[in-house]
């Protein structure tokens, strides 16, 4: 059981590492080189735009995993 | 092939060809001329830059007539079973480094999606900063390796841990490159398909281009490297292992003794002798992973430097080995072998090219000149076609001229750097291991940049000299003046260059 706990809270800060930190990273690196990909102006912004609601959207997630992992650590 | 690519290969084949008989004018006039030792002297300068060019326009036409090799059906994967993945080591070496930057490598590292991978961290740092690091690394559950004796570069900090490890795979990143999540899944599964795969390298795509005109330069001639030079290079089994980004057999890299600790390019020497094992490499054309570029001319030069004489140096070492039949590469290996450890003269045939128009203005050597019929049919379709085959493989690509130009004169300053590295590679002058810098912003000081000035100064002579004795010879005066122009801008690019890095002006 105890083997378990701690693979389960694990597995959650590993998803929370990638949602608080990570996404944003690569969110950071593909907006960069966007110019980079022939894609016209307008479509650029679209992804560009899309990318910030991921981030957001990220932010999100994280808080809930981290809310889960206080949860589970204390029971 | 689409019609675009075959239009450009067709466009290669015409650029090869002007090439060859602007060559052979060129040996024909030196031949057939009478010159005094002075002049002989330049004249043979002169044809030894030109030379060294049409190699490497030679090579690049080479590689872009191979590249229709290339699709995607080049590329064979073995299935994987996602239960039963071969092990990978991802291996980070590291000194030094701001821990903002060695964080984010974590992270991205911590994420990539594969089920039996080992992170280590091999810290190469002095002792203030092993402290943080190690708590950085026990945060993203890397194994923090630390050397009892402190190594003096990244092929030795590789090969005190190599014994330790018994992966199928070894992965490496340097401390400021962002795989993506798919990365290993990706590059596992070509490796797999056959046990003569030796590594897969992958591209480096610098991604802080807003940071500084160095970081964005840098990263444009980083691009042009990666896209057309190194396809080309994985078209013909020549590709050679450049140092990060790339997944290697482990027991192929202990067959050859581990990486190479007696070069600061080990990637580079490491490849010649896989490949003369017999063994393969694969270029994976695919970006999956962001870094980060220099943000400062003296960074970047640093870098440079490295490059240059690590590679020259392997010249040195390896062409007595390659003769007494020690060394068994295959004919398209030896020439790309070639043309990347003499890609770096170019920083010596670019200064006798400055230099030519530029003496020829001011002292009037040499003082012989091409007939103007022969250089017309000769020299003009081969430089219009072999510049028109770059940008056409270029824009292709989604590149604007002005984006490959900017690639382009990066190189070009750099040749004092180069002359420098490539005699300290060839004469064996000891090298000390440099990281490129990354996060900290300085700029060169104007003593610094002395080498430039000075050409600058010598173009703006010539050129005032040029307009005096414009009425000599306009022809002649007339095409040096333009080329003591062009360079003129080239070279002064180099202060608009040094400047600051965005992030770090208020400190």
């Amino acid at each position: 059981m105890k083997k378990n706990k701690s693979l389960i809270l694990n597995t959650l800060k590993e998803a929370m590492i990638k949602e608080e930190l990570a996404v944003p990273l690569y969110a950071s690196h593909i907006t960069q080189t966007l110019f980079w990909s022939g894609l016209p102006e307008k479509k650029q912004q679209k992804i560009i735009a899309g990318l910030k609601v991921l981030e957001i959207e990220s932010g999100h997630h994280a808080l809930a995993f981290k809310k889960i992992m206080d949860t589970y650590s204390n029971l | 092939m689409n019609k675009q690519s075959k239009r450009t290969v067709l466009i290669a084949w015409l650029a090869g060809i002007s090439l060859f008989f602007y060559f052979i004018y060129r040996i024909y006039m030196y031949s057939s001329l009478s010159l005094g030792l002075v002049n002989a002297l330049f004249a043979f300068f002169l044809l030894l830059a030109e030379a060294h060019s049409i190699l490497q326009s030679l090579g690049f036409i080479s590689r872009i007539i191979n590249l229709k090799k290339i699709s995607e059906n080049w590329y064979h994967h073995a299935p994987l079973d996602l239960n039963n993945l071969p092990e990978v080591t991802i291996l980070v070496p590291a000194r030094n480094e701001p821990l903002k930057i060695l964080e984010t490598t974590f992270i991205c590292l911590t994420s990539i999606n594969y089920q039996n991978k080992k992170l280590y961290f091999l810290d190469g740092s002095d002792p203030e900063f092993q402290e943080q690091n190690a708590s950085l690394a026990q945060k993203y559950g890397f194994y923090h390796f630390v050397p009892k004796q402190p190594s003096k570069n990244k092929a030795e900090i590789i090969n005190k841990i190599l014994p330790q490890i018994n992966s199928k795979y070894v992965s490496v990143f340097d401390a400021d490159q962002n795989p993506m999540p798919t990365f290993l899944l990706e590059v596992v599964a070509l490796i797999e398909y056959s046990q003569k795969i030796a590594f897969i390298q992958t591209p480096q795509l610098y991604t802080n281009i807003t940071a500084s005109p160095v970081a964005k330069g840098s990263a444009l001639q980083q691009s042009i490297f990666f896209e057309n030079i190194c396809e080309g290079k994985g078209a013909t089994n020549s590709m050679f292992c450049c140092g990060t980004n790339f997944i290697m057999r482990t027991d192929i890299l202990k067959e050859v003794g581990g990486f190479d600790e007696k070069s600061i390019t080990e990637d580079f020497s490491t490849s010649i002798k896989i490949h003369s094992l017999g063994y393969k490499s694969i270029y994976y054309k695919h970006v999956r992973v962001f870094g980060m570029a220099p943000e400062t001319l003296s960074a970047y030069f640093k870098q440079q430097y490295r490059w240059a004489g690590g590679t020259v140096g392997v010249i040195r070492k390896l062409v007595p080995l390659i003769i007494q039949g020690k060394i068994k590469l295959t004919l398209s290996q030896s020439w790309e072998y070639l043309l990347s450890a003499t890609y770096y003269f170019t920083g010596w045939s670019f200064f006798v090219l400055v230099m030519s128009p530029a003496l020829y203005l001011l002292f009037g050597v040499p003082s012989y000149f091409a007939n103007p019929y022969f250089y017309l049919i000769t020299f003009i379709p081969y430089y219009i076609l072999t510049l028109t085959t770059f940008y056409a493989t270029m824009k292709k690509r989604h590149y604007k001229v002005r984006d490959v130009f900017v690639g382009t004169m990066m190189s070009s300053i750099s040749f004092p750097i180069l002359m420098q590295a490539t005699l300290s590679g060839l004469f064996n002058k000891k090298m000390a291991f440099k990281i490129t810098d990354k996060g900290r912003g300085k700029k060169m000081p104007w003593i610094a940049l002395w080498p430039w000035i000075i050409m600058v100064a010598i173009n703006i002579a010539a050129l005032i000299n040029g307009i005096l004795r414009y009425s000599e010879n306009h022809y002649a005066i007339g095409i040096n003046m333009f080329w003591c122009f062009y360079h003129l801008i080239l070279i002064s690019s180099i202060f608009r260059l040094n400047k600051i890095p965005k992030l770090y002006e208020k400190e």
